[in-house]
């Protein structure tokens, strides 16, 4: 123990007097949260009030053969303005993000008070193209609507009779789970920090150390070579914790200042502290699996190759969780990444874990880890460890 | 004491297997300096590796002070202070800090080394720099700091891998001073190296290694007498069979 610690102390002192590193690592955690934060509501405010509030220019073919109609338009923040030559090119090459088209037979479907036929050109895989579609949608069907309950009251009918059912939504969901859903991205940013947050420290202190030539002289001292591993994995999961704490005090500083949020995001302190404790494992698990990488790589590079693989490790769960949503289930929280996924979002909802959920997390996660740790403890008290080869 | 017996010791390359080291014996006793001369590539650094118990051996024994290293190789390693071939410091850490970690690792608090410490900084007349980051240093100030790293827990045994390779006439006799300090103390220590006027200067034992294989050892006089030759080098030469790999 007093060897643990005697290296957790030098690792720490030395990787301390890394500042640029240190600092880098700090802040980009501290100053990439605020700047998600503000960035995206200052853009998505912006967009939406731009694209709701704005005068639609919509293009419509045949626009003289509904003049009630374009004109009812215009009224309503559109301006009708004249169809481009090739709709589909135009549609397609993102020059205009909708066409009407009014069908020849309109006007005589019309006075004879059939459905008249109205076409609408979009490109629906346009994102940029979703609000002016369901503005043009809204309006068209008000239009519809309100025509037609004049035809029935005009037959002497109540147009009411035409409403089979009354439907009230009651949405159920709390404050706390709707800024849960705002909130998305918070747990894949946050469990990347945590996992790989001590990852240069742990490529450094590890192969790094072998390629400054100062390995084999560390691990002539008398001592399980396993010691000094636990030493170093100490000090650079404690490094990754301190990281995983910057980057939430970023976002909870940044969640109570930030102007003008689009939706009400909240993290409370006791949220944040609740998240941090339920990182804390997958930075102990993300330092374990680097130091068992970097201890069979020859070289700094060949370690640090493996780091584009491990910052996609973090997805896959909530990948697969995309493609196929299942309801969340126990056997979860012993997976790494898909529970930290669940104990955060969990927590943002403002919803309470079950004793088992948290002792199945912490079981598992620490089996997995120390799995991990007495392979890496094998390898490096092996002659390989020392020599590199 | 460092008793040695009939290592053995083969890896495998990209060429196939290569025996290292395959047959050394020698004895190293307290209060005397044993030299482990050969050319380069000879198998020196790979049978030390094999003495401090980096590397296992296919065969044979190695006993510090009476300790089998492969079966207590923690105990052996209290006895044992060791400058490897690879001595890579902390750069972010002072000289100081480099040594007083390697105490610790020996369980030592730095209380305990300070006597030691203060000790080592005389006698390898390292004041001017104690107290820099090694970054930058040059080539001897490194090896000053890494012999006192490897020696501040005060071993009885010190092995020493080509200590005096690349640096200037002042360190080399600088270091040449300290070793027969230890001496002095009766210490017993182990030296590699492929150069003969430090054999000449330093040694009371010589073990001549060629090819993995020790060739001839004794005192500088018997080698001397041994080749029929009057001078030294040319007596090594006559063992090895060859000039390659040494320097005068």
């Amino acid at each position: 123990m007093k060897i643990m610690l005697a290296v957790f102390r030098k690792e720490w002192i030395d990787l301390m007097r890394d500042r640029r590193t240190v600092l880098i690592g700090l802040a980009m955690g501290a100053l990439l949260a605020p700047g998600l934060v503000i960035g995206i509501n200052v853009f998505a405010v912006e967009k939406l009030t731009q694209q709701y509030e704005s005068v639609l220019k919509l293009p419509v073919k045949n626009a003289e053969l509904a003049p009630n109609l374009v004109n009812w338009l215009s009224q309503r923040n559109v301006e009708v303005v004249e169809p481009p030559p090739e709709i589909d090119t135009a549609i397609r090459s993102q020059q205009v993000d909708l066409v009407l088209e009014i069908h020849p037979e309109y006007p005589q479907q019309w006075l004879s008070q059939m459905p008249a036929r109205i076409d609408i050109y979009y490109d629906a895989s346009r994102e940029s193209a979703r609000v002016a579609r369901s503005r043009v949608n809204g309006l068209l069907d008000t239009y519809s609507n309100m025509t037609g309950r004049l035809r029935l009251m005009s037959r002497g009918i109540d147009p009411d009779s035409s409403w089979a059912l009354t439907v009230v939504r009651r949405d159920l969901s709390t404050e706390a789970s709707k800024s849960g859903q705002s909130l998305a991205f918070l747990p894949y940013f946050l469990i990347l920090t945590a996992f790989l947050g001590g990852a240069y420290f742990v490529i450094d202190t590890t192969a790094g150390e072998r390629e400054r030539e100062s390995l084999e002289s560390l691990l002539l001292a008398p001592t399980p070579a396993s010691y000094i591993m636990l030493g170093k994995v100490m000090a650079t999961a404690g490094f990754g914790l301190l990281m995983t704490f910057v980057a939430l005090l970023a976002f909870k500083l940044s969640f109570s200042f930030a102007p003008n949020l689009i939706t009400e995001m909240k993290l409370s302190w006791a949220a944040a502290f609740g998240i941090w404790c339920a990182l804390a494992p997958i930075s102990v698990l993300g330092v374990s699996l680097l130091t068992l990488i970097s201890a069979t790589t020859k070289t700094v590079k060949e370690a640090q190759s493996y780091m584009s693989v491990l910052m996609l490790l973090p997805i896959i769960p909530s990948l697969i969780l995309m493609i196929n949503p299942i309801k969340t289930e126990i056997w979860m929280y012993s997976i790494p990444f898909l529970s930290q996924n669940q104990l955060i979002t969990t927590i943002l909802r403002g919803e309470v874990l079950t004793l088992a959920e948290l002792g199945v997390y912490a079981g598992s996660q620490m089996l997995i880890t120390m799995a991990i740790l007495s392979l890496a403890a094998v390898v490096y008290s092996s002659e390989k460890m020392a020599l590199g080869r | 004491m460092i008793e040695i017996n009939n290592l053995k010791r083969s890896f495998k390359s990209k060429s196939g297997i290569v025996a290292a080291v395959k047959s050394v014996s020698f004895t190293a006793q307290d209060g005397q300096i044993t030299g482990l001369l050969g050319p380069n590539g000879a198998g020196k650094t790979s049978t030390l590796r094999l003495l401090y118990g980096l590397i296992s051996p296919e065969d044979g024994t190695v006993k510090i002070d009476g300790i089998d290293i492969s079966q207590d190789k923690i105990s052996a390693r209290r006895h044992l202070g060791v400058l490897p071939d690879t001595r890579g410091l902390y750069p972010r850490l002072t000289a100081r800090e480099n040594i007083l970690y390697y105490g610790e690792l020996h369980g030592l608090t730095h209380a305990d080394c300070e006597a030691e410490l203060s000790d080592l900084i005389v006698s390898l007349e390292m004041t001017e720099f104690i107290d820099r980051r090694c970054e930058g240093f040059s080539q001897g100030q490194r090896t000053k700091t890494a012999i006192a790293r490897a020696v501040i827990h005060r071993p009885k045994n010190i092995v020493l891998d080509e200590p005096t390779n690349g640096l200037d006439v002042m360190t080399t006799r600088g270091l040449r001073r300290f070793l027969q300090r230890a001496r002095e103390q009766g210490r017993c220590i182990i030296l590699s190296t492929h150069i003969m006027q430090e054999v000449a200067a330093l040694c009371d034992q010589v073990v001549v290694i060629s090819n993995g294989v020790v060739v001839a050892q004794g005192t500088p006089e018997e080698l001397r007498a041994e080749a029929n030759e009057l001078n030294l080098e040319d007596a090594f030469v006559s063992l090895i069979g060859s000039e390659e790999g040494l320097m005068l």
